[in-house]
């Protein structure tokens, strides 16, 4: 995998719904590379594995490809005959496009999603093919509506956080189940009925579903069940040798939740930590993929206790300046070799920090270094924008002193904030760079 | 758009009225004018207008008008461009209706005295329309509708008349037309034209007057009449041209009913008419340009339409009805493109075209697929950028920046955005051409797109950040290039990266060398020096490198060897691009080894050679007229020419050729204002020294930040100060005040100012006669004094001065404010007793003494001023004018100072050497018999405003001091004194009595 895809990975994170319209998989390979699918038929969904017959750059391919190397799997398609499968890819979309609950007439995915997990639909003889529900229709529409109610549940909908963890109940139920159907209490008539459903076996979606339930868990605030369920994840992940992006969401948002309500130094050492277990693990993981993937999270978490460091600098935590940059400077130096993301971010916070130190010339060639040649990170592009106007005036004083022109490094500075506000228009630090 | 078209079918009818030769030479000025020589069109006309042949006067004058009409159409596109563009329009509404006023009015005279000229009547009723259109604000942009409205609000009388006229010149050419044919089975192909014609531009006219109506029901019912005419017309026409142009028209006729009606169906109707362009009946002979042309329109209009249902009312030009927008009208406009790429073969190039395009690619981005419509932009402005089609080349990149921002992560093509940076970069918007080229960057993935495109790109950034005065940042960014290159393992000096990298080099060895002239410091040079020798040596196929003799002869000038430089720079061959700019250097380098060269005679000989580089340099250029880089090489020339004149002294010809030079590049200071003090030197020289103080106001007006304004300040000041104390009067006193002005800057400049430079300061005032302001100079001078040097004598003298400036000050206020006079004679008297005597108990006994007439205070008791001679002479003076107020009567106290002032200004024959006595007598003279002047009015003063014995002993004092003077030295020292003596010493006489 190039590096770059390995970033878009871990900006995305796991929550995003594919919007795709076809079915379609993302994987890794061994060394890294991703590679897009069409598939064409799926004979085998297990957590361990997904085998079926796809389409590569217009190549018929058997794929067997291990759940730990999944990046992206989107089923139902807008093309295909079936009318679940037309559903399912609608009730994606419908999510793409924010419509998640049904309001008025307005039909939201999550009745489409609902109404597709009970369904035991046939189909009429000479049209099965095109009407009949298939457990893995139900499957996915579950996962989906899961993460329809997290999305609905996380922005203060506390009924839907509550409908989702039954929901995800249900789904380990129907997951774990050895038979082909469970009995279940399913809506009827406008009441419940214990009903026949489809069971689905094991499946690569399970560890998603966990972290969804340690997320709905969080967004209820109940942290102590949340970091079990976190854990309980990692923990299944590591076993089973699964995905790695799961593991570095799941240890990442530990993080993130234990940093929650404390002093940035303290907030700092959760993430100081979660990056050096993920760098750790990431040494164990058995392929190219894992371990670049986890090393970058790993990166990731350090580079934001490095923030936070700073952070407690300019409030006068009791930090001096020279702590943060001592430690930008050795992630720039040791891991920014091989991370481009982590340079980038480093490099942005020395700079910073230089600036801090009224060390003008230092700062303005280290942030200039950002903002020429750090395109594809725009965050940091965006910040050593700002603070190359800082660091200009500094600079261009120091040369007035030594008896030089400093004039020209003054306009330059003034430039960079020109460029600011064009490019970024909309940036915080755009706003700033007019205010400052 | 419409009227480009129209103007354009228009353009192919021939011009039947004038004769064969007439036609030939208003086709001859058309072409002048269509290549935008509109000057030497306009003098041909007139040179025509001028003819004896009155076919060819006629013609010309015809023509003359109709340039006036082109020049209109020249401003109203500029003006609308920058609407369009946002920016602030060079040319204002109103100075475009008075062009278009001006040639309805030209053309309206020729056409009155040629009423059956129907070509002339025909263009007369264009004119009107498009003078009309511009009154309503058509082209303007979709955002300025309140502004369109508000203007057909304000013109609406002005538009409805010039509609009519113009209705009324096309039925009148119709009528005309028609009546020439006399069997309309027997027209000849020029008649039937001609009635085609009339007959087009006559339901056009009814469209474009509807369009520019502010109401509603004028509106409609204007659609409505154009729409029947057209449609008569299409049937009639049907299988000709200007028929199937009709259908484009029908179209937006029924398109802008629909959306003033809200009448969806309306709309439908003329997107029908638009789709029927697309049908099998203009595939036959697609090539035929026309044909392209309408097909173009069509599809533009299609597109449009769509965009405008798809959008919604509000995002119409016209406020319309419909209900709501309706994206099914995307696929509509998407589904037309694939037609156009089918059927446009001849026309994709259209302006029509693209812009139809640039619609299909906003139907394609509005239904999410960026990456399409990003793609058909592209293609657009590579187009566009290839037929030079400047505004095409601006809408779409417009639309591409806009879109570009909002793409996220979608992966587009290098190629396609590079293009973007370079079209961003060529209209000057460095930061959207940046971030254009940074993505072209990311886009690049596989080895040939980085190779073609990155590294491009790359340069492409170094330069924009360049030219915005960021060196660093262009040098890092060239850099990468470079290093790449010199890593990679085949390098090849030609291939794409290596030209690239050459380029990069150079760039960064130029920003490096701006870096370190402005820091002077050793490692930025060292920088410059490392990345020159990388160029010199890795890019030796460089066209910077390969003209070597240029660039040896720049580093020799660099290293300061001059003579080698100039002898370099003579080697340059005349076919080398930098031929001008050596011939250029060579004047320089004199001049600057000139400068250092310490042995005067040798300076002397590099100066003349200076000089006779610049006159040879300013010949060569007059001998090259219009090649490029002369117009500079003379400016050079001359103004070395001057400045060595004036190195040479030759005063008279710098002023000459320095004038010459500043009348011929006013404001153009190469030499940051040397070459203003050398015509200050120069008139100061030749003792012009009112042209020396206006030059030196031109170098502060021009130049105030200049190095050598300080300098020419001080020499200006010096002249004047030499020259005024040589006038009389007013101009003497004005030169001074100059003068004092000029000094006052020096000082005022100087961080530490001496004493002395305010006492030089308060004689000048004082010669100005501003005394208040000497005094203050002398004060100042003074408090220096008494902060540094402590010279005890020196501060004396100066607070004496200040003091008399404060008396000569108070002196003008005698007759005005008597009172106001006494106090500040009386603060002066006690300055000057401070200074005298300085001891306040010796001070108290000498006034005590003083007020006393029978006690003279002790010799010694000025002993420590007694070199002030004047200031003594000023203070028995002030003394004198101090009337007895209580403690004494001062002028006893100055006819006392005035005797000892007299005592050691001349001492008796036996206590001094015959020497030391001429040399007190030439010194002192006139003090001495200023103070015997002073002492007898005192005298006189005194016995004339007392009695008794007080007034006999003034009287007589005064009186005996007279004869006695009278009996030594009879001749005083000058008759005026010996007369004004006699006077006092007789009224002194007659107080005295007996």
């Amino acid at each position: 995998m190039n590096r770059k895809t390995i970033f878009t990975l871990l900006l995305g994170g796991l929550l995003a719904v594919p919007a795709g319209a076809t079915d379609r998989i993302e994987f890794a390979e061994e060394d890294g590379t991703v590679r897009t699918a069409d598939i064409l038929s799926v004979s085998k969904e297990s957590l361990e594995e997904f085998r079926g017959l796809g389409r590569i750059s217009g190549r018929r391919k058997t794929l067997r490809i291990p759940s730990r190397r999944i990046v992206k799997l989107t089923r139902g398609s807008s093309e295909a005959v079936n009318q679940w499968s037309k559903r399912l890819a609608k009730a994606r979309a419908m999510i793409a496009n924010n419509q998640l609950v049904t309001k008025g007439t307005n039909i939201g995915a999550d009745e489409i999603l609902k109404n597709m997990t009970y369904s035991t639909e046939k189909g009429t003889p000479g049209q099965e093919k095109s009407e009949r529900v298939l457990p893995w229709h139900q499957m996915y529409a579950l996962y989906h509506l899961i993460q329809v109610r997290y999305l609905v549940g996380k922005d203060g909908d506390a009924s839907s956080l509550d409908r989702g963890l039954q929901e995800i109940d249900q789904f380990m139920k129907r997951t774990d189940s050895k038979s082909k159907s469970i009995k279940w209490k399913v809506p009827f008539k406008e009441a419940f009925a214990e009903k026949k459903i489809h069971a689905w076996g094991s499946t690569w979606l399970k560890p998603h579903v966990m972290l969804l339930k340690a997320r709905i868990l969080r967004a209820k605030g109940d942290k102590s069940a949340a970091t079990a369920a976190y854990e309980e994840t990692v923990k299944l992940v590591k076993d089973k040798k699964l995905s790695p992006m799961v593991l570095a969401a799941a240890r990442t948002e530990q993080a993130e939740m234990a940093a929650e309500g404390k002093s940035d130094m303290d907030a700092e050492k959760e993430y100081r930590n979660a990056g050096i277990w993920m760098q750790g693990e990431s040494r164990r993981q058995v392929d190219a993929f894992g371990k670049e993937l986890l090393g970058r999270a790993g990166n990731r978490a350090l580079l934001h206790g490095a923030d936070l460091l700073l952070a407690s600098a300019e409030k006068g935590g009791g930090v001096s300046v020279k702590v943060p940059m001592a430690r930008y400077k050795e992630l720039r130096d040791i891991g920014g070799a091989k991370d481009a993301a982590l340079y980038m971010g480093a490099q942005t916070g020395y700079g910073i920090c230089l600036v801090k130190d009224e060390q003008g010339e230092k700062a303005y060639h280290a942030l200039l270094e950002v903002a020429v040649r750090g395109y594809e990170y725009p965050d940091h592009v965006q910040r050593a924008l700002f603070y190359l106007g800082k660091a200009a005036p500094i600079y261009a004083k120091d040369l007035d002193r030594s008896g030089a022109n400093g004039d020209f490094v003054r306009k330059a500075g003034e430039r960079w904030w020109a460029d600011l506000r064009d490019r970024f228009p909309g940036s915080p630090w755009a706003e700033k760079a007019k205010t400052d | 758009m419409k009227i480009g078209h129209v103007a354009a079918l228009v353009a192919l009818v021939p011009a039947l009225a004038f004769g064969e030769s007439a036609e030939d030479e208003l086709k001859f000025a058309a072409r002048l004018s269509a290549r935008g020589h509109l000057e030497m069109a306009s003098a041909h006309l007139t040179k025509l207008a001028a003819s004896s042949d009155s076919s060819l006067a006629r013609a010309g004058r015809y023509g003359l008008a109709l340039l006036d009409r082109q020049q209109a159409q020249l401003l109203r596109n500029r003006f609308l461009a920058a609407l369009k563009d946002g920016r602030e329009p060079n040319v204002t509404r109103a100075e475009i209706d008075k062009v278009y006023a001006k040639a309805v009015d030209d053309v309206k005279a020729y056409v009155e005295r040629a009423a059956t000229d129907y070509d002339a009547r025909s263009q007369y009723g264009e004119l009107l329309q498009e003078a009309a259109e511009f009154l309503a604000g058509w082209g303007y942009p979709d955002r300025l509708d309140a502004d369109v409205k508000k203007l057909r609000e304000d013109n609406k009388g002005d538009i409805r008349k010039l509609f009519d006229a113009a209705v009324g010149e096309f039925d009148a050419t119709l009528k005309g037309v028609r009546a020439k044919i006399k069997n309309p089975r027997e027209m000849t192909d020029a008649q039937e034209f001609n009635l085609m014609r009339s007959e087009f531009s006559r339901a056009q006219a009814s469209f474009r007057r509807a369009l520019s109506m502010n109401s509603l029901a004028l509106r409609t019912n204007g659609l409505e009449e154009a729409i029947e005419l057209l449609d008569e017309f299409h049937g009639k026409y049907f299988n000709r041209i200007w028929g199937i142009y009709a259908i484009v028209f029908l179209g937006r006729a029924y398109r802008e009913l629909g959306l003033e009606r809200g009448s969806a169906d309306d709309v439908e109707t003329g997107l029908n008419y638009f789709d029927f362009l697309f049908g099998p009946d203009l595939n036959e002979d697609p090539e035929v340009p026309e044909k392209s042309a309408i097909m173009a329109e069509g599809f533009y209009w299609y597109a449009d339409t769509c965009r405008i249902m798809a959008l919604g009312p509000k995002a119409g030009p016209v406020a319309g009805r419909l209900k709501k927008a309706r994206p099914a009208y995307w696929d509509k406009s998407i589904q037309s493109g694939s037609i156009m790429d089918r059927k446009l073969v001849a026309g994709a190039k259209l302006p029509s075209a693209l812009r139809a395009r640039l619609l299909i690619a906003e139907a394609h981005a509005a239904r999410g697929d960026v990456k399409q419509a990003v793609s058909i932009v592209g293609h657009v402005l590579d187009t566009a950028k290839f037929s030079n089609l400047r505004a095409v080349m601006r809408e779409a990149s417009a639309k591409l920046t806009g879109w570009l921002a909002g793409a996220g992560s979608v992966r587009l093509d290098p190629g396609m955005l590079y293009q973007l940076g370079e079209s961003e970069a060529a209209q000057g918007r460095g930061a959207q051409a940046i971030a254009a080229c940074e993505k072209s960057i990311a886009s690049s993935m596989t080895d040939d797109d980085i190779e073609r495109y990155a590294y491009p790109a790359w340069r492409k950034i170094a330069a924009e950040y360049r030219r915005d005065g960021r060196y660093y940042a262009a040098s890092t960014a060239a850099m990468k290039v470079v290093n790449d290159y010199t890593k990679s393992t085949t390098k090849d000096e030609n291939s794409r990266l290596g030209l690239a990298a050459g380029d990069s080099c150079n760039l960064a060895r130029k920003c490096w060398k701006i870096i370190s002239d402005n820091t002077k410091r050793p490692a930025d040079a060292q920088e410059y020096k490392r990345i020159s020798a990388i160029f010199r040596d890795e890019f030796p196929g460089h066209p910077e490198n390969s003209d070597r003799a240029y660039r040896e002869a720049r580093e020799a000038e660099g290293d300061k060897n001059y003579l080698a430089a100039v002898e370099a720079y003579k080697n340059i061959v005349v076919t080398s691009p930098n031929y001008w700019t050596a011939q250029r250097r060579i004047p320089v380098c004199l001049n600057a080894l000139a400068v250092r060269t310490k042995v005067a005679a040798e300076a002397k000989q590099h100066r003349e050679a200076c000089l006779a580089a610049a006159q040879a340099l300013s010949a060569l250029a007059e001998k090259s007229p219009g090649v490029r880089g002369t117009e500079s090489a003379k400016q050079y020339g001359g103004l070395y020419a001057a400045i060595s004149l004036a190195y040479l002294e030759r005063w008279e010809e710098t002023v000459t050729a320095m004038e010459k030079y500043l009348a011929a590049y006013p404001k153009q200071y190469l030499l940051r204002g040397l070459e203003l003090k050398s015509l200050i030197d120069a008139h100061i020289e030749l003792g012009q020294i009112d042209k020396a103080e206006a030059a030196l106001a031109k170098m502060r007006a021009d130049l105030p930040t200049s190095v050598y304004g300080r300098k020419s300040s001080y020499d200006v000041y010096k002249a004047l100060r030499k020259t005024y104390p040589t006038l009389e009067g007013d101009a003497r006193m004005q030169m001074a005040a100059r003068t004092a002005l000029l000094w006052k800057e020096r000082i005022d400049a100087d961080e530490k100012p001496k004493s002395s430079y305010y006492s030089v300061l308060g004689r000048i005032y004082t010669d100005a006669g501003v005394f208040q302001e000497a005094g203050d100079a002398y004060a100042t001078a003074a408090g220096i004094e008494e902060q540094t040097g402590k010279d005890a004598r020196q501060i004396a003298g100066y607070n004496l001065q200040a003091a008399g400036m404060q008396f000569r000050a108070a002196k003008a206020t005698k007759e005005s404010d008597p009172q106001g006079y006494l106090q500040k004679v009386a603060v002066t008297r006690d300055r000057f007793m401070d200074v005298l005597v300085p001891d306040k108990a010796v001070q108290a006994k000498v006034f005590a003494a003083l007020g006393s007439s029978t006690q003279y205070p002790k010799a010694d008791t000025f002993a420590h001023v007694k070199k002030f001679v004047k200031p003594l002479l000023t203070a028995a003076e002030v003394l004198g004018e101090s009337a007895p107020t209580g403690q004494f009567d001062g002028r006893w106290a100055g006819i006392r100072l005035i005797d000892y002032l007299h005592k050691f200004t001349a001492p008796s024959v036996d206590e001094t050497a015959p020497e030391e006595k001429q040399k007190l007598q030439k010194q002192y003279l006139s003090d001495w018999w200023d103070g015997f002047e002073l002492k007898l009015r005192l005298c006189d003063a005194i016995a004339a405003g007392s009695s008794g014995v007080e007034k006999r002993r003034a009287a007589r004092k005064g009186y005996g001091f007279w004869r006695k003077m009278k009996v030594e030295l009879p001749e005083m020292d000058g008759p005026e004194r010996v007369k004004t003596a006699a006077k006092l010493g007789a009224s002194l006489k007659r107080h005295a009595g007996k």
